[in-house]
């Protein structure tokens, strides 16, 4: 790939940028030739892999390089593209939405600055990720968990800024969120909610200081950079039950979705509940070729013969109970005798299946025990690459049911598969739908951006709006929020360019442009 | 970097290790092993285990058969075409950053797997990529 450079800006401009840069971090934290900067491209990219290719990275250690870099950044109005751990591989990695910016890589910003058993609650910098964090709280047998993303390797602060979600009772990431320490483009730096007040005892156990809260700003956005984090942690409970339910027939979804609903807001489902459809439930146990090996979607009697092979549903639903033996005895006869409402409901614990790939790591995750287990779904296609496409919805058995016809009629259409599966959090419920492609096949590509493009019109159209997702559908997502003639981006904009009026934090984050600087793609 | 040029690369590295092989392997030292099972244990283990629910492992295992599909008892692995794969990525394993692994334990991680966690010597290639 030819060299790229920062929008607007000549090669000598860029070297004298580049050496800034080093003096600011040292030498061995800029990274600008192709071996050391090819870490920081879409691997799954499935346009040209220079739309979104960076200039160069940068890898600053603490707050005070951070606002070196800053100043180097607003002196050539070069943009930055911020990056925790950039381990988010649906969804662009650590790829910037404009070319040429230079990645700000937080991965050196690794220390757990505390663990507060009495209040349940830790203190991270953005480069930590779940497996450290988890082997930190085991290596000093401490009694709380954490909630962590499918993959472990994901960022505890990264994840919860982009609003992703976990399979612990704190699977709502950003709920569990309080006080944050933020950077902003002119260097400043300003601690949030109890952390304003000097001194104060509270920072990490009461979110919202006084006055306007300011948190949720910077999650999904570009208007500062967080820098530290207090993150509420679950006390280990006297129990644990971790339980699987299968479901026979495709249109299970919609009774077990209305089922769902009521449970989860009387909290007897305390975590998050989760109803994996076959294709991607084999997904981490099969690959697609040893049940069809033709072109277009797996047929339906492949499907069948691979769901009695494993011996799961067509629908296969995962949840667990937490608490004393006798509480969890009492929930689960209430949980048993509604979900047997469906017909050919099947159920199974962990003794029965804990050693089975799909039961296995989903019983850690809902535990709080990072593996990188659910990566093997990219097996399904050889060469495998994914992509999510990703509507909200409320809790509601018709929707669920409409949701999975939509994504599946149009995946078909473009011979994908439909590989999802919906995560209700509380009132909400996400329809997470994995496209799967082969990395290297041009046509599948092409096909995946024209179907996610064609999804998120229609489901739009649907009333239904995504709630995070790829570079490459930022704008276009982003444009289905227009209410008032764009009332709210107009807002976010406004507040862009009063808190970064070089444009030079992360420009296209969600949609969300800097007024200096337009978008080039 | 493209998929096919790649795949050249790497096979190019594979020349280059036969190549090498002319010269004697040295046993990997006790630090590096160290080191090495450290960063493996960190960063590969997660997918490259032997048993089920392992990325890596069951990949290996479609692509290449079941007898290759666990990388600590591989004898055909080179430390270079580690230390590539580690940097460019390859298929759906992505590439890892500087941030992530550091050279020095790239080196390290790279003599470990090619050692097969320490049971056999290995051949010295270059640097990292």
């Amino acid at each position: 790939m030819p060299q790229v450079f920062p929008p607007d800006i000549s090669a000598s401009v860029f070297d004298e940028a580049i050496g800034e840069l080093r003096a600011a971090v040292g030498p061995d934290w800029v990274f600008a030739q192709e071996a050391r900067l090819n870490a920081y491209n879409d691997h799954f990219a499935f346009r040209e892999v220079s739309l979104h290719a960076p200039s160069a990275a940068v890898a600053p250690a603490n707050v005070e390089e951070i606002q070196k870099v800053l100043a180097v950044a607003r002196k050539h109005r070069i943009p930055l593209w911020t990056v925790s751990t950039g381990r988010n591989l649906a969804y662009g990695s650590a790829a910037p939405r404009k070319p040429g910016c230079i990645v700000l890589d937080l991965k050196r910003m690794n220390r757990i600055l505390e663990v507060n058993e009495r209040h349940a609650y830790a203190v991270v910098e953005p480069g930590v990720s779940y497996f450290d964090l988890y082997r930190h709280l085991r290596a000093r047998n401490s009694r709380l968990w954490i909630d962590c993303a499918a993959p472990g390797w994901g960022g505890v602060m990264g994840n919860l800024m982009d609003r992703g979600v976990g399979y612990t009772p704190y699977g709502e990431h950003f709920m569990a969120a309080c006080g944050m320490q933020i950077v902003l483009a002119d260097g400043s730096v300003i601690e949030s909610g109890m952390g304003d007040q000097p001194g104060t005892a509270a920072a990490h156990t009461y979110k919202y200081g006084r006055g306007a809260w300011i948190d949720g700003l910077f999650t999904q956005a570009n208007f500062g950079i967080v820098t530290r984090l207090g993150i509420h942690l679950m006390p280990e409970p006297p129990g644990y039950r971790p339980y699987l339910v299968t479901f026979p027939n495709e249109e299970d979804i919609e009774p077990l979705t209305e089922i769902i609903r009521p449970l989860k807001l009387a909290m007897l489902i305390p975590n998050a509940a989760v109803s994996v459809e076959l294709n991607l439930e084999a997904s981490v146990a099969v690959t697609k070729a040893q049940y069809y090996t033709g072109t277009g979607p797996m047929p339906d009697s492949a499907r069948r013969k691979m769901m009695a092979d494993l011996n799961v549903g067509m629908w296969n639903f995962y949840a667990a109970l937490y608490g004393p033996e006798k509480l969890m005895d009492a929930q689960w006869q209430i949980l048993e005798e509604s979900f047997r409402q469906i017909k050919g409901a099947r159920f199974f614990f962990e003794k029965d299946r804990g050693h089975e790939a799909a039961f296995g790591y989903r019983a850690k995750l809902m535990r709080g025990i990072p593996n990188m287990t659910e990566f093997s779904i990219l097996n399904w296609v050889p060469n495998g690459a994914h992509v999510g496409f990703s509507p909200m919805a409320s809790v509601d058995g018709a929707t669920a049911l409409e949701q999975y016809r939509f994504a599946r009629e149009r995946a078909h259409k473009y011979g994908f598969d439909y590989t999802g599966e919906y995560v209700v959090g509380w009132r909400d419920m996400h329809h997470i739908f994995v496209i799967f492609y082969d990395r290297d096949d041009g046509e599948q590509k092409r096909n995946v951006y024209q179907l996610v493009n064609e999804m998120i019109d229609d489901a739009a159209a649907a009333g239904y709006g995504e709630y995070r997702t790829h570079l490459d559908f930022m704008d276009r997502i982003a444009g289905t929020y227009s209410w008032n003639d764009g009332a709210l981006a107009k807002l976010n904009r406004s507040i862009k360019d009063t808190l970064d009026p070089g444009g030079i934090l992360s420009p296209g984050k969600s949609g969300i442009w800097p007024g200096s600087g337009g978008r080039s793609v | 970097m493209r998929a096919g040029v790649l795949v050249v690369c790497l096979c190019l590295i594979a020349l280059g290790a036969a190549a090498l092989a002319a010269e004697p392997p040295k046993p990997v030292s006790a630090d590096v092993l160290r080191a090495g099972g450290e960063a493996f244990e960190k960063w590969c283990a997660p997918c490259h285990a032997a048993g089920t629910g392992h990325a890596g492992t069951m990949a290996l295992a479609a692509r290449l058969g079941k007898e290759k599909s666990v990388l600590l008892e591989r004898t055909d692995i080179a430390d270079a075409y580690v230390k590539t794969v580690v940097r460019y990525g390859f298929r759906m394993m992505p590439p890892f950053k500087t941030t992530e692994i550091s050279d020095a334990d790239l080196d390290a991680l790279a003599a470990y797997v090619a050692s097969g966690g320490g049971k056999r010597p290995v051949a010295a290639t270059g640097p990292s990529p």
